[in-house]
């Protein structure tokens, strides 16, 4: 629920945006909006590159943490673990990531929720192989959509407009797969 | 070597100012004992576990112990499916740094304590 209430809020946020915009703005605005790699240069890849590569270096010190993490609060605590700490620098560092990427492409949903949950059935749920296979999943999933557009379909779709078509059944197929199992190695 | 390893001292706990859970609680639990706490809803059981294991810090008094803790709870889930090595390597939280991953050494350490149980083979 706290992801509905935050995306309505900063919806509201966008929109006073949109509403307060000049014309010549719009259809770029409209276009960030769907989530789109076109007009990538290599001050976008810097804007997204530095933050991603610093932040998630230090993400993947913390992947076996990860692991206590999913215990429980109580679990983690008595294993020495400084939950709330580490939970925060996590948040923080994930912002870094997903903040620095929104940024200059736009709203590309889904990607999260389809791609742990394939690469945790790929290489089981031990953060310390989850978490590089789902960066570098994620990367070839999301250029692997951009490609296909422009090459199988011969148009400028936003990625973000397919990332949804394709995420949205397939994450409801994975649920439907998952009920009662949890999610696991297949 | 004390023959109380686990000490309570006017131990209290509030998780509101002025709403104490229990108040001036003292005990000594001596080693080898079966050490029972009976009480009614409520009345701190589990806090006083929490507290016991440092999950929660206590509000007043203090609880010593000698040596390391260990808790078996009544009811254990866990949301993924880790295998049975990944869940005991989880018991080397203390000893592996913030932001290194498990040795071989750790790894070493989690077999035989697998091996000691004659589960290694779960591993």
């Amino acid at each position: 629920m706290a992801g509905v209430f935050v995306g309505a809020l900063f919806m509201a946020f966008v929109s006073l945006v949109v509403s307060v915009s000049d014309d010549s703005h719009l259809p770029g605005i409209a276009y960030w909006l769907l989530g789109t790699f076109v007009g990538s240069d290599a001050k976008k890849v810097a804007i997204v590159g530095i933050p991603t590569l610093c932040a998630s270096a230090i993400l993947m010190t913390f992947r076996w943490r990860f692991n206590l993490l999913s215990l429980g609060d109580l679990d983690a605590r008595t294993l020495g673990v400084n939950v709330g700490a580490l939970r925060w620098a996590v948040i923080a560092l994930v912002s870094v990531i997903i903040a620095s990427q929104v940024a200059v492409s736009g709203v590309v949903g889904w990607i999260g929720l389809v791609v742990p949950h394939c690469a945790r059935m790929l290489v089981g749920p031990d953060h310390r192989r989850l978490l590089p296979t789902a960066a570098l999943l994620g990367a070839l999933f999301v250029l692997g959509l951009d490609d296909f557009t422009r090459a199988v379909l011969r148009a400028e779709i936003p990625v973000g407009v397919l990332s949804a078509l394709v995420g949205t059944p397939l994450v409801c197929f994975l649920l439907w797969k998952s009920q009662g199992k949890g999610w696991g190695r297949e | 070597m004390n023959n109380t390893p686990i000490r309570f001292d006017n131990l209290g706990h509030a998780y509101r100012p002025g709403h104490w859970v229990f108040q001036n609680y003292s005990a000594a639990v001596r080693r080898g004992s079966i050490f029972a706490l009976l009480g009614p809803n409520g009345s701190g059981k589990t806090t006083l576990l929490k507290i016991l294991l440092g999950a929660l810090k206590p509000t007043a008094g203090t609880v010593a112990v000698e040596g390391r803790m260990a808790f078996v709870p009544q009811l254990f889930q866990v949301t993924f499916d880790y295998s049975v090595l990944d869940m005991v390597l989880m018991g080397r939280a203390r000893q592996v740094g913030l932001f290194s991953q498990p040795s071989a050494q750790d790894e070493e350490a989690a077999m035989a304590s697998l091996d000691r149980f004659g589960i290694a083979h779960f591993a």
